[in-house]
């Protein structure tokens, strides 16, 4: 069932437009992660959602009914924010509970919901304190409590965790992911941190500059991203992109240097066309020695090496361009030169001028349905 | 430095003129005397006098506050067409000079029929700019977020207003009171104007009457009338200083 519809949804400043033209639905219990780089309309489309900005033009359906023009309150949905926006004058319980008793919700209903929530998010000893007095944690916690007592169908959340340090996001996801399992809510949750996205998210739609780049499942997004710049977005370190890359029969050719396509690509891609060619930092091998096999490899220099922890990432130079290599053990050092090899399976081919993905042929790797 | 005028004020009301121009100097040099005090309660209706300056303040203070705050919460969350240029405008008025302002007023109280009454010398105050730009500026400080949770929870515009955003101008409403009573007890030119017998009279023009010599008297008269103007305020402050400190510090921790 689709829970939310958005049909040719414009949004304008003045004279800026956020979004010129956009429309797609998310369906029922979806954890939908809005994602992308910032100004790109994220904000603003959940904003939109929850009736906090007019929408210009276009439709929005919350289950079934317009609601373009009705009022935030009514459209049943629960929202936290960035900041968390706690009444500062009143107390943790009379922040969660100060909805529901000023729509008459009845008492004892209020207290069994505000119980259930101050279990289930540790906040039973803070329950008399006012924001002031609670850290940044227990403040986020408040927050989620106070959207979820509202036991609304939609639940928006604007970059919930970006204030909170690194260990107390994954606790924040837990309960997240906690609540979301109890209440099977139609989640939308906007974040630049795709980390966040890939982990949180059963679909993932990506945005640049108002546009859908992608809506997909975060591993699709991840291993056949639909053009250049969702290639690019996703993984850290970026996924490396040659340009100018041309097929010569069964040869790639990256600049000046020639390597041989695998049996399994060739006559897939057309001759004399410009591409760019993608390959993930993981997907790459390094050697220090040449291979017998002719045009098996590419050369590189090593410009320099990081410790990334559990592995290492090198920056080679290579034609004139730089490609990331991400790899166990280096036995080689800075400004050596070294052999590199494309896992070709893991390949991708985009069209020169529309940057779309091409796609694979059948026998390797492809999209998960 | 601002006690000594305070103290030299209290001190020659407890004394003779004779005593004064005799040159009896020193604190407390004749001890504690009430006749002048006694002398002014005979002369002048003065319980009905401290009455009515109270009653002004108090009612020019609160209406001002009032109104102020309702126009402050339309000006900052209801945007409309030119109600920017209405906060302009509030601003801009803040810089008419009391003079250029008098007459019109005083036209105004007439045909309402208000002279010699309290709402005569109140009405034309209430609408201060200075008050609704205090108090756009406080309501600006509040996140926005907070309001917008508050709609999605389907909190209506007079419950938003009465319940989150009064509670956090609240040291700001309540320092502007104080100003506002302060300047309203002191006030001259204006209700000079407006009230014309002794029984309307506040402390001010009473207490000019008996400085100028009209209601005769004297200067240790003089002396005791000002006592009398200004004690009030100055208890009525001691009594409230603690919940008046607390409100600024509370406010500083957010």
């Amino acid at each position: 069932m689709k829970r939310i519809e958005l049909t040719d949804i414009k949004k304008a400043y003045g004279e800026t437009v956020v979004i010129p033209k956009m429309s797609f639905s998310i369906a029922d219990g979806e954890r939908l992660v809005l994602l992308g780089p910032s100004g790109c309309g994220k904000s603003t489309l959940l904003r939109m959602i929850a009736g906090l900005e007019n929408i210009q033009e276009g439709v929005l359906k919350i289950s079934g009914e317009d609601v373009s023009n009705v009022a935030p309150g009514q459209r049943n949905i629960a929202m936290v924010f960035q900041n968390y926006a706690l009444y500062p004058h009143m107390t943790v319980e009379d922040n969660i509970t100060y909805g529901l008793r000023q729509n008459k919700v009845p008492k004892e209903e209020v207290e069994k919901r505000l119980d259930m929530v101050l279990d289930m998010l540790d906040l039973r000893v803070y329950r008399k304190r006012k924001p002031k007095e609670l850290s940044g944690g227990q403040r986020q916690r408040v927050s989620l409590a106070r959207a979820t007592v509202k036991n609304s169908e939609v639940f928006l959340l604007d970059e919930p965790l970006s204030n909170l340090d690194a260990q107390l996001r994954v606790s924040a996801r837990q309960s997240l992911l906690d609540i979301h399992e109890k209440f099977k809510q139609t989640i939308v949750y906007v974040t630049h941190d795709q980390i966040e996205a890939m982990t949180f998210a059963t679909k993932v739609i990506l945005l640049n500059k108002g546009e859908i780049q992608m809506y997909d499942e975060p591993y699709n997004v991840y291993h056949h991203p639909s053009n250049v710049f969702t290639a690019k977005f996703i993984g850290s370190p970026s996924m490396n992109i040659m340009e100018h890359v041309h097929i010569i029969s069964n040869f790639i050719r990256i600049g000046k240097q020639r390597m041989v396509l695998d049996r399994e690509w060739r006559g897939y891609l057309e001759e004399n066309t410009n591409y760019f060619c993608g390959i993930r930092p993981e997907n790459l091998r390094i050697t220090k020695k040449k291979s017998e096999q002719e045009y098996s490899q590419i050369e590189a220099t090593v410009q320099y090496i990081e410790n990334l922890g559990a592995n290492f990432a090198v920056y080679l130079q290579v034609e004139g361009s730089q490609l990331v290599a991400v790899i166990k053990e280096p036995d080689f050092d800075v400004n050596e030169k070294v052999y590199i090899e494309f896992l070709q399976d893991h390949l991708h081919f985009f069209d020169g001028t529309t940057e779309k993905n091409l796609g694979r042929p059948a026998s390797l790797h492809s999209q998960r349905q | 430095m601002v006690l000594y005028p305070i103290l030299f004020a209290m001190d020659n009301a407890m004394k003779t003129d004779q005593q004064v121009y005799a040159g009896l100097t020193g604190w407390l040099s004749n001890g504690i005397s009430l006749h002048n005090y006694i002398d002014i309660y005979e002369r002048v209706p003065l319980l009905r006098i401290i009455w009515n300056t109270f009653a002004i303040s108090s009612i020019n203070t609160f209406l001002t506050m009032l109104v102020s705050f309702l126009a402050s919460y339309v000006l900052v969350y209801y945007r409309f067409k030119g109600s920017d240029k209405i906060v302009g405008l509030f601003v801009w008025s803040m810089f008419i000079p009391f003079t250029v302002t008098i007459i019109p007023h005083y036209l105004i109280v007439s045909k309402m029929q208000l002279v010699n009454t309290w709402m005569g010398v109140v009405i034309p105050q209430i609408f201060s700019g200075s008050a609704v730009f205090l108090l756009i500026q406080s309501m600006r400080n509040i996140p926005l977020s907070l309001i917008e949770v508050a709609k999605l929870e389907n909190i209506s515009d007079r419950k938003i207003m009465c319940h989150i955003v009064l509670p956090l101008v609240k040291p700001q409403l309540i320092a502007t009171s104080i100003w506002f009573f302060a300047l309203t007890w002191n006030d001259f030119i204006w209700p000079n104007r407006i009230l014309k017998d002794t029984t309307s009279y506040t402390l001010p023009l009473i207490l000019q009457s008996f400085i100028s010599g009209e209601g005769g008297g004297g200067f240790t008269s003089a002396m005791a009338m000002s006592v009398i103007t200004m004690i009030i305020p100055l208890i009525l402050y001691l009594i409230f200083q603690k919940h008046i400190i607390e409100t600024f510090t509370s406010a500083g921790i957010k």
